[in-house]
C-alpha cells in the first residue's frame, strides 16, 4: 500500500518534472533576449571563454565550471561555451547539470553533434540505452560523418542491447570514416560471435 | 272482618259485646225524642174558606145567638161546623192547665163526634175527623185516635191530609212497639210524597226496620235520611236545623252497621244507595266512615274501627280524607305502641301521600300544605332509620340496604324542593342539602356511582349553609374520589375526572387533600408524557397558595416529577439544577431508593450535558469534571472518565490520555469499556512514542489474554515497540518468542525473523543472524504458497547474505598444502555460497539476482586466482613447477570460463533494461577478462574551440 502510493507519488513528481524539464533529447528554445543576443562574443567574453577551455584542459574542472557557468548566462545562445560547461560539470561529477547544460545547447544548436553525442554517453553510462541510441542517432543525423557517434552506437548495440548486425554496421562505418585498425579487430571479433549465435541459431533449429 | 274479629276475640267477648248492644238497641228509641201530633206543625189556616172577621169570642156569642134563633138546617149545619173549628183554635191558642185542657179537648170530642152524627156527609167531615183523631191524640187515647185515623184513612184515602194521617197512624203503631204497621204507615207517607214528612217518615221507616232488625233496608232509610239532610244542607247552607237529626241519624246508622260487617257493610251500603244528585260528597262520606270508626271504637272494637278507616283509604287514597284517616290510624297505633303498625301505617302514608302517590299529583296547594309536615317527618324517620342501619351492614346487604333508602331520601328532596312548599314551615326545618348529601352517600352505598358522582359534584360546588352535616369541600373531595373510581382510561369519564379535580384544586384550595389532588394532576399529565405540561404545572403544588398547609412530602413529589419531566426532555441543565434542589433542600425526607435514583439521575443530566453535540469542550470538560468530582459513585462516572479520555486523545492530548486511562482502568479493571480503555491505552502510548510502556502494556496483554490470536498480535507489537524503545534486549527476547511461537501468519513470522537478524546484526552475532536468516530462507520455501513480494525478497536477501558469508569463508581459505584439504574447505564454502546465491536468484529478484550471479561469478574468477595463487610444492624443480603451474592453470582455467560465462550472463541483463552496480562491475570484470571485446570505451568530443 505505501509502495504503491509513493510510486505513485513518484509518477506524479515524474511527470510535473517533465513538464518544467526538457526531456532528454528535446530541443529547449531560447527566450527573445537570448535570441537577440549578439552571436560573438565580447573581448571579456572571448578571455573568459579561453580561459574556461584552459582550466578545462588543465582539468580544473571546477573553476572552469564556475567561469562558464557566468559566461553562460551572458551568451546562452553560445553552444559552445554551453558545451564546455557541460563538459567541465561532467567532469566535476555533477552528471545531471551536465545533462541539462547540453539539452539547453542543443536547443540552441540542434545540429551540435559533440553534444548530442556526449548526451548519448552520459545516457549509456546511467544505463538509460535507448535514450543513449537516440542521441547518438541525432548526432548522426547532424553529421553523418561523425565517426564517434558510429563507434560509440557500435559499442551500444554490441554490448548493451545485443544487437550485433547493429553493432556491424556501425563498426564498419566507423572503420570507413576513420581506418581504425582496432576497429578492424572489433568487427573480426563481432563477426565471429555473429556466427557462433548463427550456429546456436542453427543447433537450436 | 267478622273472622278476623272472631279469631282475635274469645267467644266470652263477643257475647258480651251482643249483649251491650242489644240493650244499647233497645234503649236507642226511647232516646230518641219520637214525634208526636202535638209536634206537628200547626193546622194551616189556608185550608178553611174564609177567614174571621170578626173578633172570634164576638163571632162565638153572634154564632151562638144565631143558633138561638133556629136558624135553617143548611145555616145551623155551617154555624156548628164553624164553631167546632173555633173551639178547636180557640184550645190551641189557649194556655190552659191540664185539667181544663183535657176536658176541652173532651168537649171538642163530643162536638166533633155530634156533627158526624147529625151530619155524616157534611163535606167538613175530613176536617173534623181529622181533629177528632187529633184530639184523641192529644188526650193520649190512642187507640180511639188510630181508629178515627183508620176511618180517616179509609173515607179520605186521597186527602191532602192522608199523608200526614199516615204518618200519625205510624207514629202511634211504632210507640204502641207496632213496627210492622208502623212500617207500612210510614212507607205510606213516603209513597204520599209529601215534603214535608218525607224526612221523618224516612227516618222512623229506617227505625222500623231497625227495629225488625233489618239492618240494611234500615241503613238504607237512615243514608237517604242523611243524603236529603246534607242536600239540603248544601243548599241552604244552614247547618244546625238538621245537625241533630243527622247526628242522631249518623249514630243509629253506625249502630246498625256495627252489627252487620261494620266498614264492609257501609262500604255496601253506599255502593248500592245511589246518591240523588250524582256523585255522593266525600265529606259525607268520610262522615259516615268517620262516625262509625268513632262508634266503633267507643264500643271498643277498635280493629273494625281501624279497618274502616283502612276501607275508606282504599276507596279514597287520593283524598286528603284519607289521608288524615291515615294519620288516625298511625296516631292510632302510635297510641297503641304498637310500633310495627304505626311504621307501616307511616310507610304507607308516604307509599298513598308521597310524592308519586295519585294524591300527590292531584293534590292542591292546601291539601299538600297540611299533608306535608307527617310526609317529611315519615321520610325523614325512614330514611335516617335505614341509613343508619345500612351503615352497620356490609357486603351485598349493605349495598341493598343503601338502595333502599335511596328513594326516600329522593321523595324527601322532591317534597323540599316543590315550589309551592318552599315556605312550609314543616320543609324549614330540614336541610335540603343535608338531604342531598345523604343521598349522595346512599348513592354512593348502593353502588349507584353515577349518581353519586354528580350529587357529590352538585354538593361540592355550591355554597353551603351553616350548620350543615357537611362541608361542601367534602363533597367534593367525595366527588372526586368517586370520579378516580369511574374514570377509566381516554374516555370522557377520564375527562370528567380531570375537570374535577381542577375545579377541587381552584375551589377547595384548603382542602386537606387539595394540594394531593394537584399532585394527582401532575402525576397524570407525567404518566401521560405530557412533560412540558408537568414543568408548567409543578408550580402549582410547589407553591401552594395556602403555605402553612402546604405539605413537603408532596412539594417534594412535585419537584420529583418536575425534575423527571426535565430529564424527559433532556433539558438537562434544568434537571441538574431541579435534582440538586431536592437532594439538597429534601434530604431528610428522601427514602434510600428515590436517594439513590435522584443521585443517579443528577449524574446523568450532568453526564448528558457533557454528550450535547452543539456543547463546547471547555463546558464538556466541565461538565465531566463536576460530574467525576461531585458524583464519584455514580454510574455515569466510568461513562465520565472515558469520555475525558477520549476527549484528550481527540485533542492529541496523549499525555493526558495515558494519565486518564491509567486511573480509569485502576479504578475499571474489568467492565465493558476495559478493553477498549486498553487499547486506547496502547494507542495513547504509540501516539505518545512511549514505546517501552506500549510494550510493556503489550506484553501483558500477550502474557494474559485468553485469547490466541490477540496474544500474537500484542507479542508482535510488543517486539515492535520494544525496538522502538531501543529496548533491544527485550525486543529480541519478544522476536524470538514470537518467531518460535507463531510460525503462522507466514509473512509476519518472517519480518519476525528479519527483526532477529537486524537485531543480532546490531550485536555483531552473525552465527544468530545467519541462523535467522537460513530459517528466513527455509521457511519461504516451505511456504511458498503463503509468500508475497516482501517475504520472497526477504528470503532472496537471507541467502544472498548468507551466500556472502560463506563468499567470505571462502575467501578466508588459503589454499596451502596440502592442498587437497585446504581446496576442499575452499570447495565447500564455494559450494555452499553457490548454492545459497543460486537459490536467492531463484526468486528472480532483480537487484539481488545481479548481485548475486555477480558473486557466483566472482566466487569461481577468485577460485581460479585462488588455484594459480596457491602455494607451490616446496621442492619441485623448475620442470616439475612448470608442469605444476600449467596443471594449475587447467584446473583454474575452467573457473575463470565459468567467471566469464556468469559475468556475460550477468551483463546481458542490459538488455532487458537492467543497469546496476553488478551489472556494472561485470562488465569491468569482462573488461578484464576479455579485453578484446569488452574493454571498450565511449567516445567524445574534446573542449569546444568556438563559443559559437
Amino acid at each position: 500500500m505505501h509502495i504503491r502510493a509513493l510510486l505513485c507519488s513518484a509518477v506524479l513528481l515524474g511527470l510535473s518534472a517533465c513538464s518544467q524539464l526538457p526531456a532528454p533529447g528535446v530541443s529547449v528554445p531560447l527566450t527573445a533576449q537570448q535570441q537577440a543576443a549578439p552571436a560573438s562574443l565580447s573581448d571579456i567574453e572571448q578571455q573568459q571563454f579561453q580561459q574556461a577551455k584552459a582550466l578545462i584542459q588543465a582539468e580544473d574542472y571546477a573553476a572552469a565550471v564556475a567561469v562558464l557557468q557566468q559566461l553562460a548566462e551572458a551568451v546562452p545562445a553560445a553552444s559552445g561555451v554551453g558545451y564546455n560547461l557541460a563538459l567541465a560539470q561532467w567532469h566535476s561529477g555533477n552528471v545531471e547539470a551536465a545533462q541539462q547544460r547540453l539539452l539547453q545547447v542543443v536547443g540552441v544548436a540542434p545540429d551540435y553533434t559533440a553534444a548530442h553525442n556526449l548526451l548519448g554517453v552520459l545516457a549509456r553510462q546511467q544505463g538509460n540505452f535507448r535514450q543513449a541510441e537516440r542521441h547518438f542517432q541525432r548526432a548522426l543525423q547532424a553529421d553523418a560523418s561523425y565517426a564517434i557517434a558510429h563507434k560509440n552506437l557500435a559499442f551500444l548495440y554490441e554490448l548493451y542491447l545485443g544487437e550485433l548486425l547493429q553493432a556491424h554496421y556501425h563498426y564498419k562505418q566507423y572503420y570507413q570514416l576513420t581506418a581504425d585498425e582496432q576497429a578492424k579487430g572489433w568487427l573480426v571479433l563481432l563477426e565471429q560471435q555473429l556466427t557462433q549465435e548463427e550456429k546456436h541459431e542453427q543447433t537450436d533449429l | 272482618m267478622r273472622l278476623t274479629v272472631t279469631e282475635h276475640y274469645p267467644l266470652t267477648t263477643l257475647a258480651l259485646c251482643c249483649a251491650v248492644l242489644l240493650s244499647g238497641c233497645s234503649v236507642a228509641p226511647d232516646n230518641i225524642k219520637r214525634p208526636r201530633l202535638a209536634d206537628l206543625p200547626a193546622f194551616d189556616r189556608s185550608m178553611l174558606l174564609t177567614p174571621p172577621e170578626v173578633n172570634e169570642q164576638q163571632l162565638d156569642l153572634l154564632y151562638q145567638q144565631i143558633l138561638t134563633l133556629q136558624p135553617a138546617p143548611q145555616t145551623r149545619q155551617k154555624i156548628l161546623y164553624r164553631l167546632s173549628q173555633m173551639h178547636t183554635r180557640q184550645l190551641e191558642q189557649q194556655e190552659l192547665p191540664p185539667a181544663q185542657e183535657r176536658e176541652a179537648l173532651q168537649q171538642l170530642i163530643a162536638r166533633y163526634q155530634q156533627l158526624l152524627a147529625d151530619y155524616p156527609a157534611d163535606p167538613n167531615n175530613e176536617l173534623i175527623r181529622y181533629q177528632l183523631a187529633r184530639s184523641y191524640d192529644l188526650l193520649g187515647q190512642q187507640q180511639a185516635c188510630l181508629e178515627q185515623l183508620d176511618a180517616f184513612l179509609q173515607r179520605y184515602p186521597q186527602s191532602d191530609l192522608a199523608a200526614e194521617v199516615w204518618f200519625r197512624k205510624a207514629d202511634i203503631h211504632y210507640a204502641l212497639s207496632q213496627y210492622q204497621q208502623a212500617l207500612q204507615a210510614y212507607l205510606a207517607v213516603l209513597g204520599n210524597n209529601d215534603v214535608s214528612l218525607e224526612l221523618h217518615a224516612r227516618y222512623m221507616a229506617g227505625w222500623s226496620y231497625f227495629k225488625l232488625q233489618e239492618f240494611e233496608q234500615a241503613d238504607e232509610q237512615f243514608l237517604r235520611v242523611l243524603d236529603h239532610s246534607y242536600t239540603e244542607l248544601l243548599l241552604t247552607e244552614q247547618q244546625q236545623p238538621q245537625q241533630s237529626l243527622r247526628d242522631e241519624v249518623l249514630q243509629t246508622l253506625s249502630i246498625s252497621l256495627s252489627y252487620q260487617e261494620q266498614g264492609h257493610s257501609l262500604q255496601a251500603l253506599l255502593a248500592r244507595v245511589p246518591y240523588p244528585p250524582g256523585q255522593r260528597p266525600l265529606l259525607m262520606v268520610a262522615q259516615l266512615y268517620q262516625r262509625l270508626a268513632d262508634f266503633l271504637a267507643e264500643k271498643k272494637l277498635l280493629a273494625a274501627s281501624l279497618e274502616t278507616y283502612q276501607l275508606f283509604i282504599s276507596q279514597y287514597p287520593d283524598t286528603l280524607l284519607a289521608a288524615q284517616f291515615q294519620l288516625k290510624l298511625i296516631r292510632h297505633y302510635l297510641d297503641d305502641a304498637d310500633a310495627t303498625q304505626a311504621l307501616a301505617a307511616q310507610q304507607r302514608y308516604i307509599e298513598l301521600f308521597g310524592p308519586g302517590s295519585l294524591f300527590w299529583q292531584r293534590a292542591t296547594v292546601t291539601e299538600l300544605t297540611e299533608t306535608t309536615p307527617p310526609l317529611l317527618q315519615y321520610l325523614d324517620y325512614f330514611a335516617r332509620n335505614r341509613y343508619a342501619s345500612a351503615l352497620t351492614l356490609s357486603g351485598q346487604a349493605r349495598q341493598q340496604a343503601f338502595a333502599d333508602v335511596v328513594p326516600l331520601w329522593q321523595k324527601m328532596l322532591t317534597v323540599l324542593d316543590e315550589p309551592l312548599l318552599q315556605k312550609q314551615q314543616a320543609a324549614g326545618d330540614y336541610s335540603a342539602a343535608d338531604i342531598r348529601y345523604l343521598l349522595a352517600e346512599s348513592y354512593a352505598g348502593a353502588a349507584l356511582q353515577d349518581d353519586a358522582l354528580a350529587l357529590y359534584t352538585q354538593l361540592g360546588f355550591t355554597a353551603t349553609e351553616p350548620g350543615t352535616l357537611f362541608t361542601a369541600q367534602d363533597a367534593a373531595y367525595k366527588a372526586l374520589l368517586l370520579s378516580e373510581k369511574l374514570a377509566a382510561p381516554h374516555d370522557s369519564t377520564a375527562q370528567r375526572h380531570w375537570q374535577l379535580q381542577t375545579e377541587f384544586v381552584n375551589v377547595h384550595r384548603a382542602h386537606p387533600a387539595a394540594q394531593q389532588v394537584a399532585l394527582q394532576q401532575l402525576q397524570q399529565r407525567y404518566s401521560e408524557q405530557d412533560y412540558y405540561g408537568v414543568i408548567q404545572h409543578s408550580n402549582a403544588v410547589t407553591d401552594w397558595p395556602l403555605p402553612t398547609q402546604s405539605q413537603s412530602a408532596l412539594v417534594q413529589e412535585a419537584q420529583f416529577l418536575h425534575s423527571q419531566s426535565e430529564l424527559a426532555l433532556q433539558q438537562y441543565a434544568a434537571a441538574e439544577h431541579s435534582i440538586s434542589a431536592l437532594l439538597s433542600q429534601g434530604a431528610a425526607d428522601l427514602s434510600a431508593d428515590r436517594r439513590k435514583l435522584l443521585t443517579e439521575q443528577l449524574a446523568s443530566s450532568i453526564y448528558q450535558q457533557a454528550q450535547q453535540p452543539d456543547a463546547p469542550l471547555a463546558a464538556v470538560q466541565q461538565h465531566l469534571q463536576r460530574l467525576l468530582s461531585v458524583l464519584p459513585d455514580s454510574a455515569y462516572h466510568e461513562a465520565a472518565a472515558y469520555q475525558q479520555v477520549e476527549m484528550a486523545r481527540s485533542a492529541g492530548d496523549y499525555a493526558a490520555a495515558i494519565s486518564l486511562l491509567t486511573a480509569f482502568l485502576q479504578r475499571y479493571p474489568d467492565t465493558e469499556r476495559t478493553s477498549t480503555a486498553k487499547a486506547q491505552l496502547l494507542d495513547s502510548y504509540e501516539q505518545a512514542q512511549q514505546w517501552d510502556k506500549a510494550a510493556a502494556e503489550l506484553a501483558r496483554v500477550a502474557a494474559e489474554s485468553n485469547d490466541p490470536e490477540q496474544q500474537r498480535e500484542a507479542l508482535y507489537l510488543a517486539a515492535q515497540y520494544y525496538q522502538r524503545s531501543g529496548d533491544n534486549a527485550r525486543a529480541l527476547d519478544s522476536w524470538r518468542s514470537y518467531a518460535n511461537r507463531y510460525p503462522q501468519p507466514h509473512l509476519l513470522a518472517q519480518e519476525a525473523r528479519l527483526q532477529l537478524v537486524e537485531l543480532y546484526q546490531l550485536q555483531q552475532d552473525l552465527y544468530r543472524q545467519n541462523f535467522w536468516r537460513d530459517k528466513i530462507a527455509v521457511f519461504e520455501q516451505r511456504n511458498a504458497a503463503q509468500g508475497n513480494e516482501r517475504s520472497r525478497y526477504l528470503a532472496a536477501q537471507a541467502l544472498l547474505e548468507l551466500g556472502r558469508h560463506e563468499s567470505g569463508l571462502f575467501a578466508q581459505v588459503k589454499l596451502s598444502h596440502p592442498l587437497k584439504q585446504s581446496l576442499q574447505k575452499k570447495r565447500q564454502h564455494m559450494s555452499a555460497a553457490i548454492k545459497h546465491y543460486e537459490q536467492s536468484m531463484q526468486y528472480g529478484i532483480a537487484t539481488m539476482l545481479t548481485e548475486a550471479q555477480f558473486h557466483v561469478g566472482e566466487l569461481y574468477q577468485q577460485m581460479a586466482a585462488a588455484l594459480l595463487a596457491s602455494d607451490r610444492p616446496k621442492g619441485l624443480d623448475e620442470l616439475a613447477l612448470e608442469e605444476y603451474e600449467l596443471l594449475l592453470q587447467e584446473q583454474a582455467y575452467p573457473f575463470e570460463e565459468q567467471a566469464i560465462a556468469i559475468y556475460q550472463q550477468n551483463s546481458r541483463l542490459t538488455q532487458q533494461q537492467v543497469w546496476d552496480q553488478w551489472v556494472q562491475q561485470s562488465f569491468q570484470r569482462l573488461a578484464t577478462l576479455l579485453p578484446a571485446r569488452f574493454d571498450k570505451t565511449e567516445a567524445y568530443s574534446g573542449v569546444a574551440e568556438d563559443a559559437y
